[in-house]
């Protein structure tokens, strides 16, 4: 992007909020953003595996916690960045917005499911059982329907500005249950640990065990950001068929 | 390192079932993910380049 004079000199959010430079920025920035994730989630692995020692208690069954740690929190954290978007789209009726919002829910019901099926797969050997209908995991399991209904209601309605819209209020609403699965280990008696982590208190577990889970956790996060923005180029193409822009892109691929 | 070879590492500790299922899960959302928005997006390109050559058979 060497030409400068088609970039306004004011406000760039609003210039890259454009879907046909959001395309662009976006096809240069998602290779990078992968082969991050690809290489941390390398170097996560082999600390989780190699480096880690094993736990007392659980012995390896522990190692569990590296992939369901980081899928908790990005399916917390895809689903707090929707709703964002959701309602700048609403506000503001920014197309690129609501783009935005649809492309996250599919990674974010992924990361959902995949802590709730590693949560399960640990819970056996942790506690000796899959499941528990304690407050963690049903208001983890709330949230993989919440993203289920986004995007099952957003495909029901034939007009896409109008399902933006109708999708973007169930976002909102349903952004409450993010603090309530955030805060429930500390509200309600349950099976699930406290925090492992968190802000203004020492770690409770080892260095190289929370080295490995943090790595972990930035990989899960580039692959999110990489997984939506490719979807999100996707839809962007998808819905702007046929304006003069796409019809160039075309052209110039052709070519 | 934790492990005196592979098969002690696929074992883990006797919890390979659950470690190798909750990671196994993991790669394979990941690579489905993966595979899908790169169809997705390949054939919203595919769909933009057909619309331009319809308009252009009907120039």
């Amino acid at each position: 992007m060497h030409d400068t004079t088609s970039a306004p000199s004011g406000f760039h959010f609003f210039h890259y909020a454009s879907p046909p430079e959001f395309y662009r920025l976006a096809g240069k920035v998602i290779p990078g953003v992968a082969t991050l994730a690809a290489i941390l989630a390398l170097v996560g692995l082999y600390l989780g595996f190699f480096v880690a020692p094993t736990d007392a208690q659980q012995g390896e069954a522990y190692r569990i916690m590296f992939v369901h740690v980081p899928a908790a929190w990005m399916a917390m954290f895809v689903y707090v960045v929707m709703a964002f978007w959701a309602s700048v789209g609403f506000i503001l009726n920014t197309r690129m917005s609501s783009i935005m919002a649809s492309a996250l829910a599919p990674t974010g019901a992924s990361m959902a499911f995949l802590a709730l099926w590693t949560g399960a797969l640990w819970g056996r050997p942790a506690w000796g059982t899959y499941w528990d209908w304690d407050a963690r995991m049903t208001s983890t399991l709330i949230l993989l329907f919440l993203y289920m209904g986004f995007m099952a209601l957003h495909s029901a309605i034939d007009d896409v500005r109008r399902a933006d819209r109708a999708a973007g209020v169930l976002a909102l609403v349903g952004v409450v249950n993010v603090p309530i699965i955030y805060f429930s280990v500390q509200w309600w008696n349950s099976l699930h640990q406290g925090s492992s982590i968190s802000l203004g208190r020492a770690p409770t577990i080892a260095a190289p065990m929370l080295a490995a889970m943090l790595v972990m956790a930035f990989a899960f996060w580039m692959y999110c950001i990489a997984a939506a923005l490719t979807r999100a180029r996707a839809i962007v193409l998808e819905r702007e068929r046929g304006s003069d822009w796409v019809d160039a892109l075309a052209q110039e691929r052709a070519a | 390192m934790n492990w005196g070879g592979w098969r002690e590492f696929w074992r883990m500790g006797g919890y390979g079932g659950y470690v190798w299922g909750a990671y196994g899960a993991v790669a394979l959302a990941v690579l489905i993910e993966s595979i899908g928005v790169r169809m997705r997006l390949a054939r919203a390109r595919r769909l933009a380049r057909g619309r331009r050559a319809s308009a252009r058979g009907r120039g």
